[in-house]
């Protein structure tokens, strides 16, 4: 890794700090926004998109003749990419009523969050290089994925809730004594 | 002499020594030494924290697992993670073919390559 990264990886580096110190802003709120309205699924989804954006034209444009785009590019990309890692552990917390349950939920999700790094590190081969499209692609159909993933969990949430309200559903496992207990969406 | 890649680990490891010190003087000792709750939250906080105080159920715990929702979350978790890892590993070799263009431009618009 170390190696592949010659002489310009200071500066390339150095490029990084702007997005990413810009992108700490823009997940701090895009948190305390989500928090603050009690909606994970939106957040998850709008963020995921914006990012989408930005790697799927990361990808397909021409940056070399267009480099201020291709900077602008990578703070929409990390506007988004990392918030999920975010919403999603505290949307499966929240919606995992006893603590050893969530232990286990939190586990899994943790590890498939690194699951997905290996096949990061797997798509980004030697010969893609210097624009690694294939890399870039592979990452927003991974994100298009989720953003739909995240809706079917949403509608199906949505849909318990309507069964609580209706008293269709009178307990839920963990939450019995709460009766105004309504799962997180 | 030190090569420029090691100056990098050592600053943003240092970031995180930094904050990491910070965290242990300035983040409170517990829930009821903050100041960030009301009265009643800290109450509910202790209740519940009374409640939840048995000890790991591998029962309990392994329950979960029949639940196809954890694992939706598991899987989301694998898609956002492609793009997480590769954010933090691979920007900077995304961005390398292009520095030098960089740097020109943003000499032109006045920016600090720096910030």
């Amino acid at each position: 890794m170390i190696k592949r990264l010659t002489d310009d990886t200071v500066q390339a580096n150095l490029y990084t700090i702007g997005p990413n110190l810009t992108a700490v802003v823009i997940q701090l709120t895009t948190c305390y926004l989500s928090d603050r309205m009690q909606q994970r699924a939106w957040f998850s989804m709008g963020s995921i998109l914006v990012s989408m954006i930005g790697w799927i034209l990361l990808g397909s444009l021409d940056l070399v003749n267009h480099v201020r785009v291709g900077y602008f590019l990578t703070y929409l990309l990390t506007f988004g990419t990392f918030t999920p890692a975010l919403l999603i552990p505290a949307w499966v917390g929240v919606n995992t009523p006893s603590a050893s349950g969530r232990a286990v939920a939190l586990g899994l999700v943790s590890m498939f969050q690194n699951l997905g790094g290996i096949i990061s590190s797997a798509v980004y081969r030697a010969q893609d290089a210097p624009v690694y499209r294939p890399a870039l692609i592979t990452v927003s159909v991974f994100q298009g994925v989720f953003i739909v993933i995240c809706l079917v969990l949403r509608i199906k949430y949505v849909a318990l809730n309507r069964e609580l309200a209706d008293g269709k559903v009178k307990r839920v496992e963990g939450v019995e004594f709460k009766p105004g207990f309504r799962y997180m969406l | 002499m030190m090569q420029g890649w090691q100056y990098l680990f050592l600053i943003e490891g240092s970031l995180t020594v930094e904050i990491a010190l910070w965290a242990l003087l300035w983040l409170p000792r517990s829930v009821q030494a903050s100041h960030l709750f009301t009265e009643e939250q800290k109450k509910c906080a202790t209740l519940r924290k009374v409640k939840e105080s048995e000890s790991f159920s591998w029962v309990e715990g392994i329950h979960v697992l029949k639940d196809w929702k954890v694992w939706t979350f598991a899987f989301s978790a694998l898609l956002y993670g492609v793009g997480v890892a590769s954010s933090s590993n691979f920007l900077p070799v995304i961005l390398s073919h292009l520095t030098e263009n960089y740097t020109k431009a943003l000499a032109n618009i006045g920016v600090s390559p720096r910030l």
